[in-house]
């Protein structure tokens, strides 16, 4: 830390600080009325108010714990290639439909797509020994497979999201010829593209996993087994720790008059708290091959036997990424267009951070939109 | 457990103390253990003998977590020391634009981003990342040895422990897997079947082997 104070420095500062007896008691005297409002309206939400992902779908696929979802459509039309959502595995598919106003799944379908949906489930000990390619050589292959036999189309559109976009890179190299387009959300494929440009406060999990060895990780998850969605949980909130305990102090008690914005929060923490476990073998995969080695970019990433090499990704690409993105820094996802098969490459930032991209409002006017236009400009292209 | 707020401050201040006494111990244990270690084994005592090995073994362990800890701490608490720094220094910058803080909360915002500041920077240093590593590995090797006692305990009284499970799960996934692989295999002999639109509306939920 190189900041210097000195006492001009500290003049100035004070000078900036303009707090009156009238505002502390304004302040103080206001805190008790939210903290009433805001006990009152949490005792009084409806089940109805509280619930997410209220979309209306069905299920059209099992197996183990995953579950395959089709949509209802909303609009008579349909552009004919459906589109096949990849959610990651850190956290639960609902993100993409929390808020019915602000439901990425309800723009899509409002707009004609037919969208299709992979939840990934919650893991028990029984997936222990899952790996990487058992979803995307497995679970998404059949998945997709259920998808263009259920459409009767060859093809279908993949839109893979964060974790949920490496594992549809990772199908779209091994399996393109059942692709049309993929598109990309938040998903970081150049694990090490932080390295250069090192920023307090952004890539934390990069360094953090970098930090540790393979013997670390092997031997955790001897001890640990899946690494629990409780786990996944702390290490988000310890990337961030003292916004997050402002989160829950100051930032709540501001809202607690505000019955929408204390509505949005417990819809955000309702999704928090459904964090599912993260397969072992999965966990030491992602650690080492991809955090630790960058085998991704490098063409190096094994799975089955078979290597992902990304010049087999020949469809048409869409990445998209968020302008204010800590988690997945900009550098460790963009400028990937010449080392893809693909001469259709297009980037598309959107305001907002990581998870804002899906819930923000202002992220929300620009995705939704930029993606139903790039997919109905290359499935026309194509039919 | 040993993670009680009292035990714990008791175990760092043993961490000052001279390690001889623990080199004797370990000397002693080390000379009885290959002395009568076989005539133990011999009476019925080996579960007992590994037990306590264990037992001290999770004690190391506590011992190495509280320190990584303290060591973690430490680090954190070097965010705390940088951070009134960098709250005066954001607070001149309000003055230097001519915008004042009129309210106790917004003062409180403008130390959380200093304190978050500070924090990133040093967590995200050599030592932070170095610190995150030892506790990760500190509180590994504590879980690890926890797992052997019980599993000890749990093997002599003939229960089932979590590596028994974990084989029969991976023998499992094995199967599995081999039965993804002949379907697969199946799918691709058979004559390919032309596709067709499903019903949208059908009930049926497919399972794999239907797919």
């Amino acid at each position: 830390m190189t900041t210097t104070v000195g006492p001009s420095e500290i003049r100035r500062a004070m000078a900036a600080i303009r707090i009156t007896p009238g505002s502390v008691v304004r302040e103080a005297s206001d805190v008790p009325r939210k903290i009433w409002h805001g006990i009152s309206a949490l005792a009084n939400f409806s089940e109805e108010e509280l619930a997410i992902a209220t979309t209306p779908k069905q299920e059209i696929y099992r197996d183990d714990m995953i579950r395959l979802y089709r949509y209802l459509p909303t609009v008579e039309h349909d552009l004919g290639i459906p589109v096949l959502i990849v959610y990651a595995l850190v956290g639960r598919y609902q993100m993409i439909d929390l808020e019915q106003d602000r439901s990425f799944v309800r723009k899509l379908l409002d707009a004609g797509l037919t969208v299709y949906m992979v939840d990934w489930g919650l893991p028990t000990r029984a997936q222990r020994w899952t790996t990487i390619d058992d979803y995307v050589s497995g679970y998404l292959d059949d998945c997709v497979d259920v998808v263009r036999t259920h459409e009767g189309v060859d093809t279908i559109n993949l839109l893979g999201i964060c974790q949920g976009g490496v594992i549809s890179t990772c199908y779209a190299a091994l399996f393109p010829d059942k692709l049309a387009t993929l598109t990309l959300a938040i998903t970081p494929l150049d694990f090490h593209g932080d390295a250069g440009c090192p920023q307090p406060g952004t890539a934390y999990m990069n360094q953090w996993a970098r930090g540790l060895t393979g013997e670390d990780i092997d031997r955790y998850i001897a001890a640990h087994g899946n690494v629990a969605g409780d786990s996944v949980g702390l290490s988000f909130l310890m990337m961030d720790p003292v916004a997050n305990a402002g989160k829950y102090t100051v930032d709540l008690l501001s809202i607690l008059d505000d019955d929408r914005k204390l509505l949005n929060f417990l819809h955000m923490e309702r999704w928090l708290a459904d964090r599912p476990s993260t397969p072992g073998e999965v966990a030491r995969q992602w650690l080492k091959d991809l955090y630790q080695d960058n085998k991704l970019v490098k063409n190096e990433l094994v799975l089955g036997g078979r290597t992902v090499d990304l010049r087999n990704i020949t469809m048409p690409v869409l990445n998209v990424y968020a302008e204010g993105d800590v988690v997945v820094p900009n550098s460790t996802t963009r400028g990937v267009g010449p080392r893809l098969g693909t001469s259709d490459y297009t980037e598309l930032g959107v305001p907002g951070g990581h998870i804002g991209t899906f819930v923000g409002g202002k992220a929300q006017r620009v995705l939704g939109p930029e993606i139903i236009d790039w997919l109905k400009a290359r499935n026309g292209a194509q039919q | 457990m040993l993670t009680t707020s009292v035990d714990r401050a008791l175990q760092f201040a043993e961490g000052y103390l001279p390690k001889f006494g623990q080199t004797h111990a370990n000397s002693l244990q080390t000379g009885v253990d290959r002395a009568f270690g076989a005539l133990a084994d011999a009476l019925g005592l080996a579960t007992t003998r590994t037990m306590f090995d264990n037992v001290r073994a999770l004690a190391e362990a506590e011992y190495e977590w509280q320190l990584a800890l303290a060591g973690y701490l430490g680090v954190a608490g070097s965010a705390v020391g940088n951070a009134p720094r960098l709250a005066v220094a954001r607070l001149a910058e309000v003055s230097k634009k001519g915008e004042t803080i009129d309210s106790p909360l917004g003062l409180l915002r403008v130390w959380t981003l200093a304190l978050g500041q500070a924090t990133h920077s040093a967590m995200q240093s050599g030592d932070g990342i170095a610190a995150s590593a030892r506790l990760v590995r500190a509180t590994t090797e504590h879980q690890l040895r926890l797992e052997n006692l019980i599993a000890l305990a749990a093997d002599a009284v003939g229960l089932v422990t979590r590596c028994d499970l974990d084989e029969a799960y991976r023998e499992i996934h094995l199967l599995k897997r081999q039965m993804r692989s002949l379907r697969r295999d199946r799918a691709t002999n058979a004559a390919p079947a032309k596709r067709k639109r499903a019903s949208a509306n059908g009930s049926a939920i497919a399972t794999r082997e239907q797919a």
